[in-house]
């Protein structure tokens, strides 16, 4: 166990640079964004003073690297600046739509990763089955098509067509539970399929790929029952890429979640990004990438260490 | 009636290219305490064969027809949850590849529990209990260690005992070995082969063992059934296929083994220049607390037109030091002179005229050839690079260099992956012979063909040889192929040599312990052949090389005392050898005196 | 009887025909993707109406023979910007795949063959880039360099990269130390020789399937940011922006959200069900039951 503490140690140190490089970068790309804050901030009345003034506030005459260097400061500090549209600090900004969106991928991941676990396991111990062949060819079609194609025609049959479900969600016009939790499986679902399609493609083309090996015949030969050798010999081994795609699902997610808020209208981070880019508001928009990337690294990292926990192979010197 | 009795046994893949019969009309009986060794090379059959005896359908079978009754029932007729029952229970498999065999995820010890619980109903206690005993059958050290541990933290040979004791967990009847020992080195493997004969004069069990080495089979089989594409053609005892062989192909197969005693003729060794002097040969893998000092301080002479055999084991370093020579790797440090001049270490430093002399045939033949690129251009790519010929000339070069090696010149058209693993190799050693070189470096380039073809190719090399006066290095761990095309030979263990000279000196008498051992582990497809029995505890371990002392100290079977563990043996020259060791060649040629007189006694 | 040149496996393996089968999971998508190629040629010249102008017919019409598709709230001809939008969604994602795969494979070449401090600094440069959805990494590059088609193009190229650079590492990787490397090396070969003259054509297979993903991908993304409003601009029709524009009538009049989406969904269907089965796994060869 020793071993593994000092790799996921090791990866977190990885995952410090990754972040700072990562941070670089934004806030490289960010600068570059043509616009002048003050004057957008307090309007195109503004006297020259006033702009020169807010200018020296916000440290816009500043060098980039000063500039950089503060932004990063403040960051540790946890503080996020301030937003320049809201006038409030980011992180107040940021919590409820963070909340929500939070809600919307945990739903995702609570339908999607068992589901597809399930299917894969599934259609791989019935290879090439008729059932096979469908869910195979379903989980294509899922896997192919972008969240607002998905998201659109599942509208269009469960709202325009059929009148079950809510064409928006998140609004505020939900005024029981019930309601609540009705209007978020839409969006659930448009976001869902395409993780659920590659989880499940990836867990059936490892586990195929284990029941052909060698020591999973080897281990039938000793006699042992069928749910024995699933169980003990098959799963673990196939399990750990599967992880990983799990893991790189929750990357996906995040601009799967700008898409499908969008569509619905639903107050998350992804529809605030958005409206961050649109309005320039450069410290929010720092804030989101830097969360986001942050909340994708993590997940990366978790997918290593749980494949390496899995497997006594990866990463051993041995 | 037979333990097992198996009748017209046929079985059959569905595959694109219609059916293709794997095993056909197979029938033969087997009785306790019996040993029946399957003779067959690859696509002969035997793997399939082996899992048919036990009733199992590999994936794709679309036809398994016969009978195989095993005391008395019927295996291809039984139910899933009857077969079941005998699997592992009453009949065992040792499966090839251990490493592949074993569930990586899962550690040894319930590997073999597993098994246990399985048919006996057995109590964690009482399973693990059972684990230790099995482990003390394969003579594996006791304690939780091992059982605790991974098949990829365990050497080749300690896999090999786990499967082993898989299999013999539940007192199987009958005991089949699918090339148990074909991955093992072959000091390895002579210990695993006097494992598997105690074991079965203890039990009483049944064996089908299935190789392709004919020596093994004559040191473990009663009986031995030789299988040429699914059928098996020839049956008898032992004594009678090796020595009074019916069928062509068990004929040819027995010919084309060099045997002791029997080699090429040998050149007289040139003297004069050598034309490879490498000295003090230094060259490390790894960092920091993993390094592994792969070569430490050999050096080298071929003579010009010789053979010089390298021989030794898994961990030798005899790749290595080709590889530094060929300048594919660096070394730390050493020298290397290539016909009187300096040969820079680097390959990008080494002039055209230098690459165009010292070439190289390498091991493996599926990756020697570039798969997207037809014979011809592979070859005429090669010859532009070293002669910068014309098209026309390089065309017509390309053709004599494959009639050189004896395949049509129509193979210029092909693909590798339309050859065999054979003419791949042949293209190989046409590549190398492109340039007319005066010295080349072959690593190993028999060990990856079939038995049947490796004669052909070995003869070939050597009609090559002496056709160009051509020096050869050639690189082996198979000593019997070595002893046979050598003109000299070099023994290496673990990084250094140990002991070099005439090959003709070899002939006589081994000196070093490691040769030794080496020599007597050395399967001989002769039944009737005593060499003494020297066998070495303990495995190959890299902790050995950082020890100070001898470099064998810890195996040593002839081990002096203290001073083999303090202080580094000094060379010894003897009549065209020498070697190191602190035994002088007299008290070494009185030890085994003695032990051959007692052995004939005894 | 002299020893067989081939021993009786290989004699076995190698009596097999060659040639490749076409199979209904080739050629069904591949006819479905030229049918695509076939419209955005002639889109332009079969549309009955201006794909631009407004009012050809009653807003938010459903379809008929006058209007196949309907109309959207414009009162613009959906049939005419679905065929029009064809010829935009699929040049702009054949550019900006060809210059990211392209660019990123022959990193990933160069970077795997020759490996040491240069791999690892390529690499780590790839973690980073790669630590970004590609959807984030293109707004953002978008939003800095304006929205036009050319800046497409390049942001979208700029997110395959590291990708695809990855990929052609990995390929190339198990290749290094093969015996006709070394045998090149050992005539004196350089190292771009070796790249680009011998392990190129082993990979290019790897590589063409690598292609036809990112294009599936391209597609997606080219459309998702023409949704968000990041992609093509109006009046060019964009089929992601048609399925934002129309997508608050959607319960009234969903024509003008179906048609797009439906245009948008079976193209990259077709092209992912393209690329699965250009990597066919080939069955398991019959030997290794012998």
């Amino acid at each position: 166990m020793n071993s593994l503490a000092r790799f996921v140690a090791q990866r977190l140190m990885l995952l410090v640079l990754t972040l700072f490089a990562v941070s670089v970068l934004i806030f490289t790309i960010t600068q570059l964004l043509p616009g002048d804050v003050a004057t957008m901030i307090l309007g195109m009345q503004a006297t020259p003073q006033d702009l020169a003034t807010l200018r020296t506030q916000l440290g816009l005459d500043q060098p980039a690297l000063v500039q950089f260097g503060r932004w990063l400061g403040g960051v540790l500090h946890g503080d996020l600046g301030m937003s320049t549209r809201f006038h409030r600090p980011v992180v107040e900004v940021l919590a409820p739509p963070l909340e929500k969106s939070l809600i919307l991928a945990l739903a995702g991941m609570a339908f999607a990763v068992p589901a597809g676990l399930a299917l894969g396991l599934l259609c791989a111990l019935r290879r090439d089955s008729l059932l096979d062949m469908a869910v195979s060819s379903a989980t294509m079609f899922a896997a192919a098509m972008p969240e607002f194609v998905t998201g659109g025609l599942l509208i269009i049959v469960f709202s325009t067509w059929l009148g079950w479900l809510p064409p928006f969600a998140g609004t505020g016009s939900a005024s029981t539970v019930l309601q609540s939790i009705t209007e978020l499986i839409l969006p659930v679902l448009a976001l869902s399929f395409v993780i659920l399609a590659y989880i499940q493609r990836m867990m059936r083309a490892s586990v195929s790929e284990v029941l052909d090996s060698a020591f999973v015949k080897a281990a039938l030969l000793k006699g042992l029952d069928r749910r024995r050798v699933i169980v003990a010999h098959v799963l673990p081994g196939a399990l750990g890429p599967t992880l990983s795609v799990i893991a790189l699902s929750i990357g996906w997610m995040a601009g799967g979640l700008v898409i499908v808020e969008s569509l619905f209208g639903y107050p998350g981070i992804g529809r605030m990004l958005v409206f961050a880019i649109r309005n320039r508001d450069v410290p929010l928009l720092q804030a989101i990438s830097l969360v986001v990337a942050a909340v994708y690294a993590l997940a990366n990292l978790a997918a290593d260490v749980g494949q390496r926990a899995l497997d006594p192979r990866v990463g051993s010197s041995a | 009636m037979a333990l097992l009795e198996v009748a017209h046994l046929n079985v059959g893949y569905a595959s694109v290219r219609g059916s293709v019969r794997a095993v056909r009309d197979v029938s033969f009986s087997l009785d306790r305490d019996e040993v029946l060794g399957v003779v067959g090379e690859s696509g002969s059959g035997k793997s399939t064969l082996a899992h048919a005896l036990m009733g199992y359908r590999m994936r794709g079978t679309s036809m398994l027809e016969g009978d195989v009754t095993f005391d008395g029932i019927p295996l291809l007729r039984s139910p899933a949850t009857e077969l079941r029952k005998i699997w592992g229970g009453r009949i065992a498999m040792v499966h090839q590849n251990p490493l592949a065999s074993l569930t990586p995820t899962m550690r040894v010890g319930e590997q073999i529990a597993e098994t246990i619980r399985q048919h006996r109903n057995a109590t964690a206690a009482e399973a693990r209990s059972a684990v230790a005993a099995c482990l003390r059958a394969v003579e594996l050290p006791e304690g939780s260690d091992i059982a605790r541990r991974y098949p990829h933290q365990l050497s080749g040979g300690q896999r090999q005992r786990i499967t082993i004791a898989i299999a013999l967990a539940l007192e199987p009847d009958l005991m089949i070995l699918d090339e148990p020992t074909t991955n093992l080195d072959a000091t390895t493997e002579a210990v695993i082969l006097d494992l598997l004969e105690d074991i079965r004069s203890r039990t009483r069990m049944a064996m089908v063992y299935i190789s392709h080495n004919l020596g093994v089979i004559a040191r473990v089989a009663t009986r031995v059934a030789v299988m040429y594409a699914g059928e098996i053609v020839e049956t008898g005892s032992v004594s009678q296929i090796y020595t009074a062989p019916v069928h062509s192909y068990t004929r040819a197969l027995l010919e084309s083994l060099p045997r002791p005693g029997n080699s090429k003729p040998k050149a007289a060794v040139l003297s004069g220049e050598p034309v490879l002097a490498a000295m003090s040969i230094r060259k490390s893998f790894g960092r920091r607390r993993a390094t592994v000092r792969a070569v430490r301080g050999v050096s080298l002479h071929v003579p010009r037109g010789a053979v010089v055999g390298l021989v030794g084991e898994s961990g030798s370093g005899k790749s290595t030091l080709l590889r530094c020579i060929a300048g594919l790797e660096r070394p730390e440090s050493g020298t290397i002179q290539y016909s009187g001049s300096d040969l820079p270490p680097n390959l990008a430093d080494r002039g055209k005229d230098m690459l165009r002399t010292m070439q190289m045939v390498f091991q493996d033949p599926e990756s020697t050839l570039n798969p997207s690129l037809s014979i011809g251009t592979s070859l005429r790519r090669h010859l532009i690079a070293l002669k910068a010929t014309d098209g026309v000339t390089a065309r017509r070069s390309v053709d004599e260099a494959l009639r050189r090696v004896r395949l049509d010149t129509a193979f210029r058209g092909r693909l590798p992956r339309e050859l065999s693993g054979g003419e791949k190799q042949r293209v190989a050693i046409a590549r190398a012979f492109l340039s007319a070189p005066d010295l080349v470096l072959c690593d190993e380039p028999l060990s990856s063909l079939d038995v049947s073809v490796q004669a052909a190719v070995c003869r070939l090399l050597l009609d090559l040889q002496r056709d160009y006066g051509t020096s050869y290095v050639f690189v082996s761990h198979d000593l019997a192929i070595v002893r046979y095309m050598s003109d000299r030979i070099v023994v290496m263990y673990l990084g250094e040599v140990v002991e070099e000279g005439d090959a003709e000196s070899f002939d006589r008498r081994p000196l070093h312990p490691y040769t030794e051992a080496l020599f007597s582990a050395t399967p001989i497809p002769d039944p009737e052949a005593a060499t003494a029995r020297v066998r070495l505890k303990s495995q190959i371990s890299d902790a050995d090389r950082e020890r100070p002392g001898c470099i064998f100290n810890a195996r040593c079977h002839r081990r002096k005392g203290a001073e083999c563990s303090e202080i580094a043996p000094p060379w010894r020259d003897t009549g065209g050898r020498r070697y190191r060791c602190h035994w002088s060649p007299a008290e070494l040629a009185a030890q085994q005196g003695n032990e051959a007189a007692s052995a004939a006694r005894g | 009887m002299t020893a067989p040149v081939a021993s009786a496996a290989e004699q076995v393996a190698l009596a097999k025909p060659e040639g490749r089968r076409w199979r209904w999971q080739v050629v069904v998508p591949a006819a479905v993707v030229a049918v695509y190629l076939l419209t955005g040629l002639v889109g332009g010249i079969l549309a009955p109406y201006s794909a631009t102008d407004f009012n050809t017919g009653a807003p938010l019409a459903t379809p008929s023979q006058a209007h196949l598709f309907g109309t959207d709230g414009f009162g613009r001809d959906v049939f005419s910007r679905v065929l029009v939008g064809a010829r935009t969604i699929l040049l702009l994602s054949l550019s900006a795949t060809l210059l990211g795969v392209g660019a990123g494979c022959a990193i990933g070449l160069m970077s795997g063959y020759r490996g040491g401090a240069l791999d690892e600094t390529v690499m780590r440069l790839v973690d980073v880039l790669l630590a970004l959805p590609g959807l984030l990494l293109a707004m953002l590059i978008l939003t800095s360099l304006g929205p036009s088609s050319l800046n497409l193009v390049l942001a979208i190229g700029f997110v395959f990269v590291p990708k695809s650079a990855r990929i052609a590492r990995s390929a190339v990787l198990p290749l290094r130390n093969a015996g006709y490397v070394e045998a090149a090396r050992l005539r004196g070969a350089g190292w771009p020789s070796i790249v680009f003259a011998e392990l190129l054509p082993i990979v290019l297979p790897q590589l063409v399937v690598e292609f036809c993903l990112r294009f599936a991908y391209a597609l997606l993304l080219i459309s998702s940011l023409g949704f968000l409003g990041f992609g093509v601009q109006p009046p060019t029709p964009d089929w992601g922006l048609m399925i934002s524009e129309a997508r608050n009538y959607v319960t009234i009049a969903p024509w003008p959200v179906l048609f797009p989406a439906l245009a948008i969904g079976i193209l990259v269907v077709a092209v992912n069900a393209l690329a699965d089965a250009l990597t066919s796994s080939g069955e398991r060869r019959v030997e290794q039951y012998l």
